[in-house]
């Protein structure tokens, strides 16, 4: 058996104390982590999905809005198309107002694809991460628990010796 | 959704404290116990800590450009 040194118990609970608090602040992480990745998850399937596409939609009516007003511009320029209304010298304004609506539009086509993809790249990467984070919290309690234990086993061997050699012990009749 | 809770730097520093503590239980403890205890328990444990870490880090830089693109 080999000598044990350890000049003073306390020692090795603030060692325990600190791993503690170290494995406290690991399963904290951990746990948020894990939390994180359904809360991104949610929040795109959730809020962002449903409001891409009904940005889709909505601006897909004001484009196919301004586009009709643009063609009525355009033959309203022709002479005598209209006897109702004047004709128009220029449809340049209206052009330039579908062209943004169409960009509009193409934007959030883009955006929900974009929220599409993020929503399988979180099923398909970060799923794997996820497990591994699992796993590491699972594991990390284990081995700090075993740690704990034997910390708390050697401090309570070192204790045992220092009450068996304390002065009152010698010192009994 | 502009917030992620998870700050992984948090653990870095708690690994960093808790190295710390074991080295200064060196001027009280010095023993076959000690070495035992590094090989067996600290060393795997700092060990998986890190991986975890760099698994949070990389999930969280994930999240972070989910959130970035589709806000």
């Amino acid at each position: 058996m080999t000598r044990a040194d350890v000049t003073d118990v306390q020692v090795l609970r603030d060692l325990r104390r600190r791993t503690a608090k170290f494995m406290q602040a690991m399963a904290v992480a951990l746990t948020s982590s894990d939390s994180d990745v359904q809360r991104v998850h949610d929040w795109l399937h959730s809020d962002r999905l449903p409001y891409w596409r009904r940005q889709c939609r909505e601006r897909e009516e004001a484009y196919q809005l301004a586009r009709r007003q643009w063609l009525d511009a355009e033959d309203q320029q022709r002479p005598g198309a209209s006897r109702h209304a004047p004709n128009k010298t220029s449809s340049i304004e209206e052009r330039v107002l579908m062209q943004r609506a169409q960009r509009r539009r193409d934007e959030a086509e883009t955006q929900l694809a974009m929220v599409r993809t993020w929503l399988e790249r979180i099923d398909h990467t970060c799923a794997p991460l996820r497990h591994q984070c699992r796993s590491y919290a699972l594991t990390l309690h284990d081995m700090g628990g075993r740690a704990l234990t034997q910390l708390d086993h050697l401090a309570d061997q070192v204790d045992a010796y220092h009450s068996f050699h304390s002065p009152q012990q010698k010192g009994a009749p | 959704m502009t917030h992620l809770s998870c700050d992984y730097a948090l653990v870095e520093k708690a690994l960093s404290d808790m190295r710390a503590a074991w080295d200064a239980s060196g001027a009280g403890w010095r023993d076959q116990a000690r070495h035992d205890f590094a090989h067996d328990h600290l060393e795997p444990i700092e060990l998986h800590a890190r991986q975890a870490a760099e698994a949070m880090r990389r999930l969280d830089s994930l999240l972070r450009d989910a959130v970035r693109q589709c806000l």
